[in-house]
Parts: C-alpha cells; sequence; structure tokens
C-alpha cells in the first residue's frame, strides 16, 4: 500500500483554533491516524477522549552529574559552564538539570574525570482507541525542551499504524511556532493547513510558516478563522492568498456557539448545525488538494 | 558512480523513505557495478537536532557524488550544497530511483 | 519582589494582567520577556532611552591554521560543525550553535577557532530603567540565551513585574526560575484550563509560591473555580469578559484607563501577594497552596 497521506494542520500563532479545526476534521473523515503533535500543550485529548492502550516513556536531552565520590571541589565546571549550571550545596559542587545544555563542557573539562552524561525521560507518548480512531499522542514532562524528536516519534508511529491498518490518511495538530518541532511535522507532510486569524500578528505569522512550508515544497491551503472580526485583513489574506496562489479552503466566522461547543469539550461540527457546512466543504477540499 | 540513497528497507526494492536525514536506512550504491554498497540502519535518526547535518557529512566523508531521497530541510540542503554533492529528488521504489538517475546522467 | 505573570496557553491576557499590574503600582517595573512577540509596550507607551544589540559567542574558523582534524564536529552535541576534509572545509550551522565553548576547548591547533559576537536580539530600557523589553531577531531558534542576556538589565525597584513567553517549555523556566511569585492567567475554557495545569506542574516543580488571575470570567461559568479547587490553588483575582476592555485591548488601550477601579484591585493583590511571599520565605508556608 502507498504510504498515508499526511494532512498537518498549523497556525504559526497559538490561539487561532488551529485544534479545533483538527478536532472537527476528525469528526467528518473517516479511516484515518489521529495524531497531536502539539507536544507542549496537547489538547485534542479533550475533544476526543482517548482510551490509552500504550504508554512508552520517551528519551531526550542529556545533563551532566557529578560523582561526588570523584569530585575534588576544584570548581573547574562552575568556571567554564556558560549557563549557570553549577552550583555549591553544603560544600558540594551539583549540576541543576534545568539549567544544564547538556554541552558537555564541564565533562571534558573536568581533571578527575568526575562527571558523566545521563540522559533524561522528558515524556511518553501513547497510543490510544477514540470513537473516531486511533490516536497517537505525547505530554512532555514540565520544563522539558521539544525538539524535532518527539513530534517525529508521534508521526513516525501513526505511520506504522496506518500501515498496518491499511488507513490513507493521517491528520495531524501541528505544533505552533515555526522552530524544530514545526520542521518536523512538515517533513514529508503532504499538506499543510495553515490556520489564521485576520490579526496583525496572525498575518504576519502566516507569512513565516508559509515560508518554512515552501522550503520543504509542501503545499500549503488557509483556513482564516473568526474572519468576520476584521474584515478588512481577511481580505487582505485572501490578496496574499492569491497573489502566491494559495487556496483558501474556508473562512470560519467568530460565533460564540464555537465557545460553548469547546467549553463542553464539543467541536462546532458537533454542536453548531449552521457552521457544519462550512467545515465539510474545508474537507473535501483538502481531499480535492491531496 | 558511488551515490548514497536514504531508505526505507535494506534492498532495491524498498521504497525511497520519506525523511531525509532521519530516515530508517543509509544506503550507498554503485551504478557502475550496479551493486549495493551499504544499507546500514541509520544511526543519527533518533537524535535531538541537526540531523541533517551529521548525516551530510556521513555522506561527504564516504565520498558518495550524489544523494537521492526525498526533500532535504535546511540544514541538509545547505551542507550538501557546499560539500558539493547534487541531491537527486525521488519518491517511490529505490530500483526505480535508481533507473531515473542514470537516465538523467546519461549512465 | 520580582512577580512573573504566565500561562501555559496563549492568548488567555498575560499582557493585559501584566501591564494593568505595571500601571496600578507606582514605582514598580516592567520586565517583557516575551521576546517572539513583545507587546507590552504598546500599553506602557514608555520613554525608550536605551537600545542595544545583544550578542553571544559563536566559533570563527580560520582555514589556515586548521588541519581538519574533525575533533570540534565530534565534539559538538547541537551538529552544529561540520568537517570536510578532502574539500578542506568547515561548515559552520549558526542556528544550532548553543555557543557553549567546547569547539574552541577541544581545538588542538591553537588559534584556529576564535570566537566572535552574533547578534541575536535588541534589548530596550525606557522610563529611567523601570522598562525593559527584549525582541529576538526572526530566524534565531532559542530565545533562552536572550532571556539570560536580559537579566542584567532588570532594575532594582523593588517590585518587579516580568511578563513572561507564553507556554510551559524553556523560556518559561528561564524566566520564572528567578521570581519570588508567579501569577498564572487563564480562561475559564477546556483548553485555557488544561493548560492551566501544565503550567501549574512547571510552578510547583520549581517551587515557586503561584496564584491564579482567571481572565474573561463570567459568573455563570464556574469551570476555572473548581479547578481552583481541585487543584488546591487560589484564585487572586477575576477579570471579568467585558466588550469594552476587549475592544479597549484591541487598541491599545490598558485595563486601568477603561476602568479605574481596577487599580486599587492590583494594588490589593499585590499586597495580598507580598504576605505570601512573606510567609514563604519564613518558612510559615509551603510554595504549594
Amino acid at each position: 500500500m502507498n504510504r498515508a497521506k499526511e494532512i498537518v494542520i498549523l497556525s504559526g500563532k497559538g490561539g487561532t483554533g488551529k485544534t479545533t479545526l483538527t478536532g472537527s476534521l476528525s469528526k467528518l473523515l473517516k479511516n484515518k491516524v489521529i495524531c497531536d503533535a502539539d507536544v507542549d500543550a496537547a489538547d485534542m485529548f479533550l475533544l476526543l477522549n482517548p482510551y490509552v492502550k500504550k504508554t512508552t516513556p520517551f528519551k531526550g536531552k542529556f545533563v551532566a552529574v557529578i560523582n561526588r565520590d570523584k569530585c575534588v571541589n576544584c570548581s573547574i565546571c562552575k568556571q567554564v559552564c556558560r549557563f549557570d549550571a553549577v552550583y555549591v550545596e553544603d560544600e558540594n559542587y551539583e549540576i541543576d538539570p534545568y539549567s544544564c545544555d547538556g554541552c558537555t563542557y564541564c565533562k571534558l573539562a573536568c581533571p578527575a574525570d568526575a562527571i558523566t552524561m545521563e540522559q533524561q525521560v522528558v515524556g511518553d507518548w501513547f497510543v490510544s482507541d477514540t470513537d473516531y480512531g486511533t490516536m497517537v499522542h505525547a505530554k512532555l514532562k514540565p520544563g522539558a525542551e521539544n525538539s524535532g524528536n518527539l513530534v517525529t516519534m508521534v508521526k513516525v508511529q501513526a505511520h506504522n499504524i496506518a500501515r498496518e491498518h491499511s488507513i490513507p490518511y493521517i491528520l495531524i495538530d501541528g505544533p505552533p511556532g515555526i522552530g524544530c518541532p514545526v520542521t518536523s511535522a512538515l517533513s514529508g507532510a503532504t499538506l499543510a493547513v495553515v490556520v489564521t486569524e485576520p490579526t496583525f500578528s496572525g498575518m504576519h505569522d502566516l507569512d513565516r510558516v508559509y515560508d518554512l512550508s515552501r522550503h520543504f515544497e509542501v503545499p500549503v491551503a488557509i483556513v482564516i478563522n473568526k474572519y468576520d472580526l476584521n474584515l478588512e485583513n481577511s481580505r487582505r489574506i485572501e490578496q496574499l492568498a492569491e497573489e502566491k496562489s494559495i487556496p483558501i479552503l474556508g473562512k470560519i466566522p467568530f460565533e460564540r456557539c464555537v465557545v460553548e461547543a469547546i467549553s463542553q469539550n464539543l467541536t462546532p461540527v458537533d454542536f453548531c448545525d449552521n457552521l457544519k457546512p462550512t467545515f465539510k466543504e474545508i474537507l473535501d477540499r483538502i481531499i480535492s488538494l491531496l | 558512480m558511488k551515490i548514497f540513497i536514504a531508505a526505507e528497507g535494506k534492498d532495491v526494492e524498498a521504497n525511497v523513505a520519506a525523511r531525509f536525514a532521519r530516515c530508517d536506512v543509509l544506503m550507498g550504491y554503485d551504478t557502475d557495478n550496479d551493486e549495493i554498497i551499504e544499507a546500514v540502519d541509520n544511526p543519527y535518526k533518533d537524535g535531538m537536532g541537526g540531523v541533517g547535518v551529521k548525516v551530510s557529512n556521513y555522506i561527504a566523508e564516504k565520498g558518495y557524488e550524489a544523494a537521492i531521497g526525498p526533500h532535504t530541510g535546511p540544514n541538509a540542503t545547505n551542507a550538501l550544497k557546499e560539500a558539493g554533492i547534487e541531491v537527486f529528488t525521488f519518491q517511490g521504489k529505490i530500483k526505480d530511483a535508481i533507473k531515473a538517475f542514470k537516465e538523467a546522467h546519461n549512465l | 519582589m520580582k512577580i512573573a505573570i504566565a500561562s501555559g496557553k496563549g492568548g488567555t491576557g498575560k499582557t493585559l494582567i501584566s501591564t494593568a499590574l505595571a500601571l496600578s503600582n507606582k514605582g514598580s517595573a516592567y520586565v517583557d520577556m516575551d521576546v517572539e512577540e513583545p507587546n507590552g509596550a504598546i500599553f506602557i507607551k514608555p520613554r525608550v532611552e536605551r537600545e542595544l544589540r545583544y550578542t553571544v559567542p559563536i566559533p570563527k574558523f580560520d582555514l589556515n591554521i586548521c588541519t581538519f582534524c574533525g575533533k570540534c564536529a565530534e565534539a559538538c552535541v547541537y551538529n552544529a560543525i561540520s568537517v570536510i576534509p578532502q574539500a578542506k572545509k568547515v561548515l559552520f550551522f549558526e542556528e544550532l550553535c548553543h555557543s557553549c565553548g567546547v569547539c574552541n576547548f577541544v581545538c588542538p591547533a591553537r588559534g584556529a577557532i576564535v570566537e566572535v559576537p552574533r547578534e541575536i536580539g535588541t534589548i530596550k530600557i525606557g522610563n529611567g530603567g523601570s522598562f525593559v523589553e527584549g525582541i529576538l531577531d526572526i530566524g534565531v531558534p532559542s530565545s533562552v540565551p536572550l532571556l539570560s542576556g536580559m537579566k542584567k538589565y532588570y532594575p532594582d525597584n523593588e517590585l518587579i513585574f516580568i511578563d513572561s513567553p507564553p507556554g510551559t517549555s524553556c523560556p518559561v523556566v528561564e524566566t520564572v526560575k528567578d521570581a519570588n511569585f508567579v501569577i498564572l492567567v487563564t480562561e475559564p475554557t477546556p483548553f485555557g484550563l488544561n493548560d492551566l495545569g501544565l503550567a501549574l506542574e512547571v510552578v510547583r516543580e520549581l517551587k515557586k509560591p503561584h496564584g491564579i488571575v482567571v481572565n474573561k470570567h463570567e459568573d455563570s461559568n464556574t469551570s476555572a473555580r473548581e479547578f481552583a479547587k481541585e487543584h488546591g490553588v487560589e484564585i487572586l483575582l477575576e477579570v471579568p469578559f467585558r466588550r469594552d476592555i476587549a475592544e479597549a485591548y484591541s487598541e491599545g488601550v490598558p485595563l486601568v484607563d477603561v476602568d479605574p477601579s481596577f487599580v486599587n484591585r492590583f494594588k490589593e493583590v499585590v499586597e495580598y501577594i507580598k504576605s505570601r511571599v512573606g510567609d514563604y520565605e519564613s518558612g510559615e508556608r509551603d510554595s504549594d497552596t
């Protein structure tokens, strides 16, 4: 079977309605694996009520650890560390794992060979059942750094499941921003759907996400959320989209109904009859672009 | 010609990988003798960051003259360009990729 | 006393609250650590007196001295260096570099690597030092070095309000770790409260006294109060969902200008926080409420 098609939902800025859209599409699109790659603040589970079947710990960055028996208190580690990670407590040299960047300078410089690097468990990833398909998601430990790794892991797992059950689509709730996690989310994607809102920061971030998607030659399509909050800016976005030949999948109005739906852990598709056709159209257009 | 292929498996019936630097298998192929030089599990694929750099370095050190794979990320693109290694984008079976590559280079 | 204002989720009203606090408490300072998108200045409207470019050290390679041994590339855990001996090339990937200094340390060829400054952002200082803002340059992957650098410019006002970046990862930890108290701003929605839970984990892990401010509060919606009770955390203030507040915000008008009655309420919040911090630091009370 051919590799499953990846639909990645991105937004650049937080709060534009990305997860609401992904949740809604989850309820409309049959035969897909759902993937929550927004591992810093995974919210999809609130809408889909997953039943976790498998949990696996995930290892991330290395941090330095001082072996007290070997340490000679020379303070060289403290002198070389540029991240202020070495501190002294009760005359013992210690390393703060939150500040340690894992660079190994202290280990290399230590004359007593007293420092080792230990890999930290930074979170867990899960495979769950939902009423709308299998879901792969993850949770990072508080304060942990997210690189593309965990995002890559959930995507790879989603593909394994898709391959095993001959499922043609993977629907991915992407991470916000434009850094390493988004790069991982985009790599190998079939279509990037960017949710934007008609505000200055929204439009600015749309630009940045678009540039990044283009670099990976992943086709981009846009959904304008809360479009009627500022019709002028919405028109600007439409103009920009036309100039760059970016298809607009749909425009969702700002309605109280959506807020009420979410407050009950439901999506607009379940709760707002008048918006359902809009979301259906967005999905139809997505499929036609794949 | 010695070329590198970002692969999903260890023979030519397997597919070209969908991700470049984090592919499952690093494969080397000799187009003159039509044989696989190496096919190893990718030791860099779970790295935290800069995986594209590591794999590009590997390709350069081994002396491969071109790399077949999917679209490369920003780091790999840069690194391979600097090293003078051509990136030939292809998706599908490895044997078809090699055929297409040969045709494009009149080999 | 340093009070950090944070929130798990973006868009909950962190800047609305932090600027209101600063404007209500005369003599206080305001530091905007949301360096990817600082907008506190819109409301504080500071008189900017100084602007400087912040730099971090990065390696520069002298290929005449370099022996292409590759030790620097091998030692770099961030994969920021690639050495190609046959082409006599050294590739350096600036965006991956964390300025740790290891490459310089391991290089056996003296002078082959020197460290030079790389600009990563701007720090603006105003209002006699009681306004500080950082802006990260586009393309710089991590804001943590800039945040760390901004700390040198913390003024010595008795009360400092720190507007932290949104979310719960590294930049937030970096910002919050020096604070005496953390205010978590949330909205009474499932996403807001879920992300508040994540933010709570972070502040509890760091053992910081903390409390919640609920923005866009409506009497009919008790979800935030239920959450607070369930998690044993105090609500310091509820700011109602009001159209005039939202409209004013979209036009850069601070909360305290729209409704001056908030000034006293924000002053009271600070007095209460002072007593909480006092209790915590004297050992009378846990950081967890």
